[in-house]
């Protein structure tokens, strides 16, 4: 084993290191030009975008996940814009480069990488939360439109968004699976209403979404009609970002780390405390742990070779740390947890550790809560039989 | 960049397995539980055969050189097949005659330990002093040591005993010497049975190098492949269980909550593997954080190891709870590794007095 980067590898991460040192400053970050002319330079030298055809604005690299993550890591510490990262690149583009229509994928994804589209999902609807295939949302097709009708809820920023990528009910005789399909939607459609949901922290990028007789082109349909529920899974799968999961928690662990450092306990300096020093040691362990899996899988990934278990329990893992971190911190925040964070943070540097305290539920909960997490752990990493009566010696099934 | 494991430790590993879930089956297992130990001999010369010696020790002095994470490899296996024997001890001797012995101390000791002919152990706590390194008190007087040595691991059946000496070094006892004298204890692991092994002016030849540190650390990192190890047996043992186990006409696994209790035991135990992985190699690729990385790992895993051991007896039921049930076994291999080498909350001092 070796962790070290090898030669080639080393030189490459010189040459990105010197790309962002000569193309990237600081004072661009709220330029819209500036880091929309860094990003097409990045994709041009091919560093970002690697995964993606040129064809659709992409650099088209040959695959390798050690090369893509220097390049993040590089990009990270100048705080110099990556890809673009929202449900458009992360989940619509992957879906339409495997089912889209050569329309579709000429016409959405250039724009949506170079962050001139921003989606919005419509997945969940208020009685379809974790059984989202049992969602009813409708759409039926009339002449060359769908007419789509219900509600959807969770939408997050439905308000900026352009496009929405939506699963609707076409089907209505079909089973629960096999009625759903993933359609395209404009956003200035009429008959959509926006209602914003405000959050237990107090933004609100959540949305509900109405729709009234909303039209969409038939062709807007993501592979055929039935279809949406496994294409909209089949993305999900995209296993390699779960090796994302590692570093953001390496980055909250450390600033715990500087939190503890500034703050103070019943015992005076926390970094004295030997409460607060045993309970970061102890959830060191775990982001040692994820850090060490995250290493084997992009060693793996790098050889083309997958790591189910990891991609499978790597949300949950993530999550369970965040949760650990937010207690710490509740407590070495004192006083301050008292006062919701104000826009003006000048005042109260370590207000935002109030809202990680609140995210850290939200991350338990968006995108498959941890019960749900835990149901597939069971059934897909163990192979563990959801029902139980079919091996029954006793042969009473109810 | 590499982190999986090569052709070469893939089947070294295999092989190990392939051995062990042969040789040390239930009824061998049990056998010297109950301190039958007629196949013992047997099972320790297959692994010897197989290499598990050789592992640390260079080729010149009759090994095969490889590094800390290769003996790592032999420990998860071995964890996981709850295997009883001198492994443990002869490593952290061979560790001690490695790091800290000189070129002449190396060809006494090597070359028999390598080869399983001679058999060693490690003892660092005298009268209760500790663990840790910084901790151990004992003074070679006129080349003679005394006192009396806890818990010392395969102590009985050892040739040799690397003792730890105040200052972080180690001297070698021949337990063949007049004034040594093993008291018996009743090890809740009866796969690993301690002693107390009782010195009286027995003559001690101190290692050279006060490298004790790095023994330690070697020490650690194989409690905790021996803890992943054990750890994924033990959630075997429950995932087998379930699916044959039924209670209200249906299979146990068709609960959620025994659903969920598999999937909390598999999220924490998964990266023990990468994590015992990233301290092997940190010793070698890392050495300005091997100490902390070791320190970490040891406790992460040993604590996890425990808490499966906790769950998966508690999730069969009355049944866990039998001698005669083999999940005990590995609740006792966790016992021992939570607290051999010291608890987590030492380890996790060790590694906070080290935070930058």
């Amino acid at each position: 084993m070796d962790l070290t980067y090898g030669k080639e590898h080393s030189q490459f991460r010189s040459e990105v290191q010197q790309f962002v040192a000569e193309h990237w400053s600081m004072n661009y970050r709220s330029d819209e030009r500036k880091i929309s002319k860094f990003r097409d330079l990045a994709t041009e030298r091919g560093y970002i975008y690697r995964w993606l055809p040129q064809v659709y604005g992409g650099s088209e690299q040959p695959t390798d996940p050690i090369r893509a993550r220097i390049v993040s890591e590089v990009f990270d510490a100048a705080k110099a814009p990556g890809e673009i990262r929202n449900s458009g690149v992360n989940i619509l583009v992957p879906t339409l480069l495997t089912h889209g229509s050569a329309e579709q994928k000429t016409r959405f994804i250039e724009p949506t990488i170079r962050g001139h589209y921003i989606w919005c999902q419509g997945y969940s609807e208020p009685g379809s939360g974790s059984d989202l295939a049992s969602l009813r949302t409708s759409a039926v097709l009339d002449g060359d439109e769908w007419v789509i009708n219900g509600q959807k809820i969770w939408t997050s920023h439905a308000r900026k968004a352009q496009y929405m990528f939506i699963l609707v009910r076409t089907e209505p005789d079909a089973s629960k699976h096999a009625g759903i399909s993933y359609l395209l939607l404009d956003m200035t459609s009429p008959g959509i209403t926006i209602r914003p949901l405000k959050q237990i922290t107090g933004e609100a990028t959540f949305n509900e979404v109405f729709f009234n007789q909303v039209r969409t082109p038939a062709d807007w349909i993501v592979g055929e009609r039935g279809q949406g529920w496994k294409i909209s899974r089949t993305t999900m799968k995209h296993e390699r970002r779960t090796i994302g999961y590692a570093p953001a928690t390496e980055r909250l662990f450390d600033n715990l780390v500087k939190l503890a450092r500034r703050s103070s306990t019943a015992y005076g300096p926390a970094l004295q405390d030997i409460n607060v020093l045993q309970e970061i040691t102890r959830i060191e362990g775990y982001v040692l742990a994820q850090r060490a899996a995250s290493y084997h899988q992009l060693s793996m990934a790098a050889v083309d070779q997958e790591t189910p278990m990891f991609a499978l329990i790597a949300k949950l893992l993530a999550t369970e740390i965040g949760h650990d971190i937010a207690r710490l911190a509740l407590k070495l925040l004192s006083d301050e947890a008292l006062v919701m964070p104000q826009d003006d943070t000048g005042s109260r540097p370590d207000s935002k550790w109030v809202n990680q305290f609140l995210g850290s539920l939200g991350v338990s909960i968006a995108g498959g809560t941890s019960n749900i997490q835990r149901n597939i752990i069971a059934e897909r990493g163990l192979g563990l039989p959801r029902h139980g009566y079919e091996q029954s010696r006793t042969g009473d099934r109810k | 960049m590499r982190f999986h494991l090569d052709d070469v430790q893939e089947q070294f590993r295999d092989a190990l397995s392939r051995f062990t879930s042969e040789a040390c089956d239930s009824g061998f297992r049990r056998a010297y539980w109950e301190a039958d130990y007629s196949n013992a001999e047997a099972f320790w010369r297959g692994l010897c055969e197989l290499g598990v010696c050789g592992c640390l020790v260079p080729e010149e002095f009759g090994g095969f050189g490889l590094g800390v994470i290769d003996v790592a490899l032999a420990a998860e296996v071995l964890g996981h097949a709850g295997a009883p024997g001198p492994f443990l001890g002869q490593q952290l001797c061979i560790a001690a005659v490695l790091h800290c012995g000189t070129e002449k101390q190396k060809h006494a000791w090597l070359p028999a330990l390598a080869e399983g002919r001679a058999l060693g152990t490690v003892a660092f706590s005298r009268d209760g002093s500790g663990w840790h390194p910084n901790s151990w008190t004992t003074v070679v007087h006129n080349g003679r040591i005394s006192g009396t040595f806890t818990n010392v691991i395969g102590a009985q059946g050892a040739d040799l005993v690397a003792i730890g000496l105040q200052g972080g070094g180690l001297a070698i006892v021949e337990t063949g010497a007049e004034g040594v004298t093993l008291r018996a204890l009743d090890c809740v692991d009866r796969t690993r049975p301690v002693w107390d092994l009782v010195l009286s002016h027995v003559p001690a030849t101190p290692l050279e190098q006060p490298s004790g540190g790095a023994v330690f650390d070697i020490a650690r990192i194989l409690i905790a492949a021996d803890a992943c190890g054990g750890a994924n047996r033990l959630l075997e043992i429950l995932i087998e269980y379930v699916q044959i186990r039924e209670q209200y006409g249906r299979l146990l696994c068709s609960y959620q909550a025994i659903r969920h209790l598999l999937a909390d035991m598999v999220v924490v135990t998964e990266p023990l593997r990468p994590l015992y992985w990233l301290a092997a190699c940190a010793t070698d690729a890392m050495p300005d954080q091997a100490v902390r990385i070791s320190a970490l790992t040891k406790a992460h895993a040993a604590e996890i190891f425990m808490q499966v051991g906790r769950n998966v007896v508690e999730g069969h039921g009355g049944i866990g709870y039998t001698w005669d049930y083999d999940a005990q076994i590995w609740l006792k291999r966790a016992m021992f590794n939570y607290t051999y080498l010291g608890t987590p909350d030492r380890h996790r001092a060790e590694a906070a007095a080290l935070m930058q």
